[in-house]
């Protein structure tokens, strides 16, 4: 349980307050997602996780909707879980958002307009193209996102901790 | 600062300053000690002719001055007699009619170019016929001072200012705004000094060379008559040589650092200066100018400005040096061969002038056929759908094949007439200053009475002289440039905003929304009422409801409250206190704005959201969210909140765009609301959110909406009614839809008759 911060008393009533909290993460047999809300008697079958700040704050403000894709409950740090249900949130989540993240540079190419990268990723091995700094997203001085042409994100976490070789492809996009 | 009015030339504010000598003499004559109210000319008569003449306005006397003989002669009549005065628009004139009880109706017609005196003068008329005494305590302070106004004429010469600047071409003090630049160079006064003096020691350097040679071919080869070769002298000259050169490279890095780090950062203190200027200036600014313009201004010229003071100030000084040095050299070696071999100079640069005239000339054409190409281009395919739909490609393709040939003749006209000749001919001019010396010099040296290292020493001189003709050559055209950009820049810099806090002003962190509109009067262009003897009281807590016929004012009132113009009459009150005695910042933190096409900017929805507030908290900004029925869709995007808006990014449907802009002002928790209604439909079910959004929004807050949709009307505690800037009715929509012979009742009953028309349900 964390405090709540100060919020002016014309929003008090929109606060995920009212949405309830999270008791227990877990799969069922068909390895759907279920989630055991406190204060609800019954428990929600196939819930889908999402992120409300996937980059600025990855581990906070998780949102849990029903199948019809209504908001049940709010996780609002992954911490206030207990451990297994962290375990299953977290899998859950690498497993639905494919958001590999750029370790190595093993090959870069500009040819034509576009760029070839082959990359170590913490997901293996990734090839991808993308066609120039519109298809970058700078999030910081060291991090960035690329969209590759099939829309997927490759995250590039922190240039500094890249090796000289990969970060010297890397740089000019800074 | 001076305020320069639009037509006609003010140093003061002495109505009578505008008119001509002679006549401001005699009216002045006339008049004795008693005071000029005010002053317009008049410069048409009865027939359409360009006549002249003055109407000069006193406390209780109108006088009406022309020369049907020559002299100027006024008469005058009593304003206690007259009824009525009124301003007849016409089209590109207008007439001001004067009518009293018995008295023939009067008529002084004018064209545009007078258009505001006469306005003017007739306020004070008018409000002097309504019992007033042609003052007014309530108008404000400069009644001339309009909202900045581009200016048309130049305040001092009265000329014509061209539509791509800001300052008169005819006043610009080229050495006045070049001096000014010097301001920006001050902070950096080492480096500027450093790189001069550097300069100057290239300058010494770069002499000094041509100099050895005269030893080195006249002791080192043996030339001089009665001088054995000494190879021990060529080493000798050649080490020293070596040495300069390498002192030379040293000297030129540093000095290319130093100066090239003063332009950057002057260009950068510029740059930096004129941004957060425009941003103190007001709305009015904005609104009558392009914002590319204003933006070509704030990196262009300070791009320009950046070239100058880095490259071509310490190249114009370098080349005056140099000059001034190879001509001393010349002089000090030998001053008869000087003499000789300089004449060329002379006609060099005479030449060069008359080239670089005609070359500019030439470019100007070439530039601005060019233009004309692009335009061309920039027009057709963007509307080749319509092109396609009339079959008008031939036409096209034509339209710019006559563009792109009258481009390619002036380029002809530009490289035969002046470009092929001009290079050839400078170096056929300056290949002659060494033929003079080769054979001067060649005679003098068979008579004994030079040697062959002077002459040698004069051909390498020589070759030193031709860049730096070249650049002072060019210097006009370098310093009218950097001239331009630089005044460009110090227009903003000098503009004053016409809405700023007066020192000590109040906060408005405590008022509880209490709005009051008292004879409210305003003029964008100082002519056409806008509004017009506005009366409206609003209480907190309030909902308004404004409609009426479009262009009625209600945007314009809307403007007025949030303070981004101020009334040309009348007051606005806030918790009882003139608007104009707030703080602006804290003021308008307590208005919040819905417009009807909400502007996000080019960031995430996250800072989109929290833009006026970005200390607030997440949990704020997902409840805001949540109160405007945003947050379900934001989380339907991959991004979430961190999902780009704006330019490039993702694109935004138009009720989604209104909800987030309603987030944002809900998280601000505003005292007063403003809501310009989107007229844009969308589908019923984003329709009610948007409209549930808006209803949380508007409770228990003084909320001013400019209202389309029947269900806002009808929800308004109250509805005003304005046509043509002048308030009709008020009342609730029960009151007046019932009201005989209401406009709103007229107004609701042709709503409805359309909607049947289409068959739609109506509301």
């Amino acid at each position: 349980m964390h405090d709540m911060p100060d919020i002016g008393d014309h929003l008090t009533e929109f606060t995920d307050a009212r949405l309830a909290r999270v008791e227990r993460l877990e799969w069922d047999e068909d390895n759907r997602l279920v989630a055991r809300l406190v204060g609800c008697a019954e428990p929600v079958v196939d819930v889908k996780l999402a992120k409300y700040f996937p980059w600025s704050r990855p581990d906070s403000y998780v949102s849990v909707r029903n199948a019809d894709g209504k908001e049940v409950a709010l996780v609002r740090l992954l911490d206030e879980l207990d451990d297994e249900s962290r375990r299953i949130a977290e899998a859950e989540l690498r497993d639905k958002i494919f958001n590999p993240r750029i370790v190595k540079i093993l090959e870069f190419r500009h040819e034509f307009g576009i760029y070839s990268v082959t990359a170590e990723t913490d997901r293996g091995r990734a090839i991808f193209q993308f066609r120039g700094r519109d298809d970058i997203r700078i999030l910081s001085p060291t991090r960035a996102l690329f969209r590759d042409a099939d829309g997927n994100a490759y995250e590039l976490p922190d240039l500094n901790a890249l090796d000289a070789a990969s970060c010297r492809h890397l740089v000019p996009f800074f | 600062m001076m305020v320069c009015m639009v037509s006609g030339i003010d140093t003061n504010n002495d109505p009578l300053g505008r008119l001509p000598e002679e006549l401001g003499r005699r009216i002045r004559r006339d008049l004795g000690e008693t005071e000029a109210l005010a002053a317009a000319s008049f410069d048409l008569d009865g027939h359409g002719m360009f006549a002249e003449g003055c109407l000069v306005l006193t406390a209780d006397r109108l006088g009406c001055y022309s020369r049907p003989n020559g002299d100027w002669a006024g008469q005058w009549m009593a304003v206690g007699d007259l009824a009525k005065a009124e301003i007849v628009e016409g089209l590109g004139m207008g007439l001001l009619r004067v009518r009293g009880d018995g008295l023939a109706p009067r008529e002084f017609r004018f064209t545009l170019r007078h258009a505001k005196e006469v306005a003017r003068l007739h306020r004070r008329l008018e409000r002097m016929l309504d019992g007033g005494n042609g003052a007014d305590a309530d108008a404000p302070l400069d009644e001339s001072a309009g909202p900045e106004q581009k200016k048309l004429r130049c305040g001092k010469c009265g000329q014509v200012i061209p539509a791509w600047s800001e300052i008169c071409q005819a006043c610009m003090n080229r050495r006045k705004i070049l001096f000014r630049l010097l301001d920006f160079v001050r902070p950096y006064g080492a480096r500027a000094i450093g790189a001069f003096l550097l300069a100057l020691l290239l300058t010494g350097v770069a002499l000094a060379q041509p100099w050895l040679a005269r030893p080195l071919v006249n002791e080192g080869f043996g030339a001089k008559p009665g001088v054995a070769a000494s190879f021990r002298v060529v080493v000798l000259v050649v080490v020293a040589m070596a040495g300069l050169m390498a002192f030379r490279v040293l000297v030129q890095m540093i000095q290319l650092r130093l100066s090239l780090g003063l332009g950057t950062a002057v260009s950068r203190d510029v740059r930096n200066r004129i941004y957060a200027h425009l941003h103190k200036l007001s709305l009015s600014f904005f609104a009558k100018r392009q914002t590319g313009a204003l933006v070509t201004r704030v990196t262009n010229d300070t791009e320009r400005l950046w070239y100058f003071v880095s490259s071509t100030c310490i190249d114009m000084v370098l080349a005056f040096l140099t000059l001034a040095g190879v001509g001393v050299c010349l002089f000090v070696m030998n001053w008869k061969l000087a003499i000789f071999a300089m004449l060329p100079v002379p006609v060099m640069l005479g030449l060069m002038v008359v080239f670089h005239k005609r070359l500019h000339r030439s470019f100007d054409r070439m530039w601005h056929r060019w233009a004309q190409l692009t335009a061309v281009v920039g027009d057709a395919l963007p509307g080749v759908r319509v092109i396609k739909a009339f079959s008008q490609e031939p036409r096209e393709v034509r339209r710019f094949q006559d563009r792109s040939n009258a481009l390619y003749d002036v380029e002809v006209e530009y490289i035969g007439g002046s470009r092929s000749v001009f290079g050839p001919t400078m170096a056929f001019c300056s290949g002659l200053a060494s033929l003079i010396v080769w054979l001067l010099g060649g005679w003098w040296l068979s008579k004994g009475q030079t040697d062959l290292g002077t002459l040698m020493a004069f051909q390498m001189y020589l070759a030193m002289f031709l860049g730096p003709i070249h650049q002072i050559a060019h210097m006009d055209e370098m310093l009218n440039r950097a001239a331009t950009s630089a005044q460009r820049i110090f227009e903003i810099l000098d503009t004053e905003p016409a809405i700023f806090s007066r020192t000590g002003a109040r906060k408005a962190d405590g008022v509880t929304g209490r709005i009051e509109l008292r004879n409210v009067s305003f003029s964008y262009d100082g002519v056409r009422k806008v509004l017009r003897n506005i009366d409206l009281t609003i209480e907190p807590g309030e909902m308004i409801g404004l409609a009426g016929p479009s262009g009625g004012g209600k945007t314009t009132m809307v403007n007025l409250i949030s303070r981004f113009y101020d009334a040309l009459e009348g007051q606005i009150l806030i918790d009882g206190v003139d608007i104009r005695e707030y703080d602006v910042a804290t003021l308008r933190r307590k208005i919040g704005v819905v417009l009807q096409e909400p502007f996000l900017f080019h960031g995430t929805i996250l800072e989109n959201i929290a833009y006026g507030k970005p200390e607030a908290n997440i949990e704020e900004i997902i409840a805001a969210a949540r109160a405007a029925n945003a947050n379900d869709f934001i989380l339907g995007f991959p991004d979430g909140y961190d999902t780009m808006v704006g330019e490039r990014g993702q694109t935004l449907s138009g009720g989604e765009r209104q909800r987030i802009s309603i987030a944002r002002a809900i998280l601000n928790n505003p005292t007063i609301l403003i809501l310009d209604e989107a007229t844009s439909s969308v589908d019923t079910e984003t329709e009610q959110l948007i409209q549930e959004a808006l209803n949380r929004l508007t409770a228990s807050r003084t909320t001013i909406a400019i209202a389309h949709r029947l269900s806002t009307l009808r929800r308004a505690s109250r509805l005003v009614i304005l046509e043509k800037g002048v308030l009709i009715e008020q009342g609730s929509h029960d009151e007046l839809s019932e009201k005989e012979g209401g406009l709103y009742a007229k107004l609701l009953r042709m709503q409805r008759e359309s909607q049947s028309v289409m068959g739609l349900a109506t509301d």
